[in-house]
């Protein structure tokens, strides 16, 4: 099986203390076309430089060094937002529950289906797909905010909240056609086709109104 | 000294005109008995103010009221006077202690001897010397037995009277003094009614009647018997006077001789009632008193039992009396006036235990055993049920008959009731802290399984990925069968190594469970370590290892040393999670110790024992776990105990727990 983008080749990253089992799911995830990369401690791990390509976790929940549970909450501190799908030789609920509620995307006891594993493992690679586009796009976003003028700015914060261009020029004291070539350019610039678009954008820009 | 004034004043007065009249031979001398009674009580340091009054007043005495008489021979007389109330005093004083209290045979007779005998003759020879030297009188002997018999009658008497009278002892020592009073006036009374008509009427015979005397003797008796030395000297008193007073009138029963020889009889006579009657009073009085003093004895000793509830008893075989307190009569039930009787006693024994009474009543009665206990119950009045403990000894005589069966009866009820509750507490406890090792062991099998399954399900894990991947290979319709082969040999390695960590936990519990056998140490730890090394892995514990290679084995119940073990283990894993500033380290070592032991040490690097807790760590539900019932230690130490060996722990430097397990080898003990 072809992946369609080479350069976004996800990458499955396992973490087990067992190599047998390190070598058989690296097999298994070959056979789907998966590139997986196996580790036998999370120290071995977090030396490995994360690309920018869709990646995933599987984590077996105890670890030499440190618990599985353990090093989940630790990745969220750093902010390596990594899907992880958890592997168990004996779990139980409140161990579950516990990963779970800390975004573990599934819960595998040991022995698991390989099925369950592989389904796992593509849900956990498409959610991080989706995260990074989004991310990419938020990205495209900050950098066309970057592009604005001061000016063009406070007149993008005041469309944003719905007002007219005649409210904007009172607002600051400016023509009113001033106010609309501002407009124009700044809906230009941010490649926003409506004004709907653009506070969808201002939204996730985390723009407000500036203080009257 | 007024009093005493006065009173030698009086006493020589009538001494003078009771001297008969034809020679003025005294017949009783009142005035040194007074003056004697005064040195008694009288501390000595102020003996010199009585002895120089008596001088002026016996001058002033003789002068008014006696015949006519040179100042030298009535100097010696009160010369004498004073040496024989001196000389009686001090002896008396040495002897007895002063105020004599006449309440005692050995005082009374003391008194008699020294103050009435001797020391009168002493003073008498010397005044009756002083006479002839004067040329008052030239027959010394009759001059010394004159003076001799009338002061010996007055000192015996008169002293007494005085010296008790003085105490407040005038009746004796009685309980009821007002009525003892009452008794002595009507005894005086009646003294009066019938000395006056027998010594001063005419005698209604001819001749001399000198047994007519006899008929005051009840009298005397009385007042020895019933009212002490006290108030029969001043009976004899009242005798002597009637008596003398009427012989000095002509009248009574000694006036049929000479004068001196009436003296004589009547003074013999006086002096032979009053000797044996004033010992007598004496006898009475200290029986009286020893009784009183048995009494009180009695009555504390049956407090003192009573305030311990405890009830006396004593049974005299030969009456067949039963004596009890009355405390023992309470405690039996029965009234403080009813008396105790075996029958009653039977009866207030519960039914159930009256074969037990009557047989520790046989058992104490006849000869034999000297001492014996038995408890039994009783209802009391209440009708609670109460336990006593009866106690007896036997007295027995020369002939070893028993005599005398005494003992007593203790309530020991709370004692009973605190054993059957301690009792009942201990069972409680016993049962609880069973059911507490069950839960623990439970506990411990539930970790044991954990850590078996994680063991298992890893080869098991990849084995079934392995089986997944050798399906889908085939499913491919170019799959190289190289390929397929390799994947099915991967398969068949995973269940090889499943079967081995199978075989390794089995071998942990395929020993029998209740035998103990032969178990190698290195083994042991080695099975256990492999349960654990994923706890130890997980925690970033670094493991050390360190076994003697040629330790004996030792006879053991395996299933428990691995429990023991386990637990100290994943306590040390447990005690090192909070320690992230240095190493968590375990080292597990074993080694030979003194002779053929053997020891096992876990030593960890967490943060040790808190020195207050060391004692008690090994208690059972002591913990410093937040989770935890604090029973693990507390099983150890009993599992090891049960081996004959050892669990103890100290402190690590520099920081960290040591815990040993000493076990006797097997070669030291027969398998």
């Amino acid at each position: 099986m072809k992946v369609p983008e080479s350069g976004e080749q996800p990458i499955v990253f396992v973490i087990d203390d067992d190599e047998f089992l390190r070598d058989a799911l690296k097999r298994l995830f070959g056979m789907v076309g998966l590139r997986a990369e196996t580790f036998a401690s999370s120290a071995d791990f977090l030396k490995r430089k994360l690309p920018a390509v869709p990646t995933c976790l599987v984590l077996d929940i105890r670890l030499p060094g440190i618990s599985g549970l353990d090093f989940q909450a630790e990745l969220a501190r750093t902010g390596i937002a990594i899907p992880i799908v958890f592997m168990t030789g004996y779990g139980d609920i409140p161990m579950t529950v516990k990963a779970m509620k800390a975004g573990a995307l599934e819960f595998l006891p040991k022995p698991f289906r390989d099925q369950d594993m592989l389904d796992a493992v593509q849900l956990a690679l498409q959610r991080d797909r989706s995260r990074r586009q989004a991310e990419r796009a938020n990205a495209q976003i900050r950098a066309s905010f970057e592009s604005l003028t001061p000016r063009e700015r406070e007149v993008m914060a005041f469309v944003t909240t719905g007002l007219m261009n005649k409210q904007i020029a009172a607002e600051m004291g400016l023509a009113e056609v001033t106010v609309k070539l501002h407009r124009g350019n700044l809906m230009r610039k941010m490649n926003a086709r409506s004004v709907a678009e653009l506070a969808r954008m201002a939204q996730i820009l985390g723009i407000a109104r500036p203080k009257s | 000294m007024v009093l005493f004034s006065a009173g030698y004043y009086v006493g020589g007065v009538v001494g003078l005109l009771l001297g008969f009249p034809p020679s003025n031979i005294g017949t009783i001398w009142p005035s040194t008995a007074v003056l004697l009674a005064a040195l008694l009580l009288a501390p000595p340091r102020y003996w010199w103010v009585y002895l120089l009054a008596a001088v002026p007043t016996h001058l002033h005495l003789t002068v008014n009221f006696g015949p006519v008489t040179p100042l030298a021979v009535a100097l010696s007389q009160v010369g004498g006077n004073i040496v024989l109330a001196l000389l009686a005093a001090l002896a008396v004083r040495s002897v007895i202690g002063a105020p004599p209290r006449f309440d005692n045979l050995r005082d009374t007779i003391a008194f008699v001897l020294l103050a009435g005998i001797v020391a009168t003759a002493l003073a008498c020879a010397l005044v009756a010397l002083l006479f002839v030297l004067t040329g008052w009188t030239t027959d010394f002997w009759l001059a010394l037995r004159q003076r001799i018999l009338a002061n010996i009658f007055a000192t015996i008497t008169i002293t007494p009277l005085i010296v008790l009278t003085r105490a407040g002892q005038l009746v004796g020592s009685q309980d009821a003094p007002r009525r003892s009073y009452g008794e002595l006036g009507l005894l005086t009374l009646g003294l009066l009614a019938v000395a006056i008509p027998v010594f001063g009427w005419e005698s209604p015979w001819p001749g001399n009647v000198p047994a007519l005397f006899l008929a005051t003797l009840p009298f005397l008796l009385w007042a020895a018997v019933r009212l002490g030395p006290g108030s029969l000297s001043l009976c004899l008193l009242i005798v002597g006077g009637v008596a003398l007073a009427c012989a000095h009138l002509g009248r009574g029963p000694f006036v049929l001789h000479s004068p001196t020889e009436n003296v004589l009889s009547l003074q013999i006579f006086l002096l032979a009632i009053s000797i044996p009657l004033m010992l007598l009073a004496a006898l009475v009085e200290e029986r009286h008193r020893t009784e009183q003093s048995l009494k009180q004895s009695e009555a504390r000793m049956a407090l003192a039992a009573a305030s311990t509830d405890t009830g006396l008893w004593q049974y005299d075989v030969s009456t067949g009396h039963l004596w009890a307190t009355e405390h023992c009569r309470s405690m039996l039930g029965l009234d403080a006036d009813s008396m105790l009787t075996p029958e009653a006693f039977l009866g207030a024994v519960h039914p159930h235990d009256r074969a037990v009474a009557i047989a520790a009543m046989r058992a104490a009665a006849p000869a034999g055993e000297t001492a014996g206990q038995s408890e039994f119950r009783i209802v009391d009045q209440n009708g609670h049920l109460r336990w006593y403990l009866a106690t007896a000894s036997t007295e027995f005589d020369k002939n070893g008959r028993p005599v005398r069966v005494s003992g007593t009866f203790r309530d020991i009820t709370s004692r009973r009731n605190a054993e059957q509750d301690a009792a009942r507490l201990e069972d409680a406890l016993q049962a609880t802290r069973r059911e507490l090792a069950r839960v623990s062991r439970q506990t411990t099998i539930g970790a044991m399984a954990a850590s078996i399954a994680h063991e298992i399900n890893q080869p098991l894990s990849a084995l079934v990925t392995n089986g997944g991947i050798g399906l889908r290979l085939l499913a491919k319709a170019d799959s190289d069968l190289d390929e397929v082969r390799e994947v099915l040999k991967r398969v068949i390695d995973d269940g090889h190594r499943a079967s081995h960590i199978i075989s390794s936990i089995r071998a942990m519990f395929v020993k029998d469970r209740r035998e103990k056998s032969l178990v190698s140490i290195g083994d042991l730890v080695s099975e256990v370590l492999t349960l654990t090394r994923g706890e130890l892995e997980s925690h970033r514990v670094s493991l050390q290892v360190e076994l003697h290679q040629e330790l004996p084995p030792v006879v053991a119940d395996r299933v428990q040393l691995q429990q023991v073990l386990f637990n100290l283990i994943m306590n040390a894993v447990e005690a090192m999670s909070s320690v992230e500033s240095h190493e968590r380290s375990l080292l597990v070592k074993s080694e030979l110790h003194g002779a053929g032991d053997l020891l096992i040490t876990v030593e960890d690097s967490g943060p040790g024992i808190d020195p207050n807790d060391m004692d008690r760590i090994f208690d059972a539900l002591f913990t410093t776990k937040s989770h935890g019932m604090g029973l693990g230690l507390s099983i150890c130490q009993s599992i090891i105990a049960s081996h004959g060996g050892r669990l103890w722990a100290s402190a690590r430097v520099p920081h960290g727990a040591v815990f040993y397990i000493q076990l006797p080898s097997g070669t030291a003990v027969r398998p």
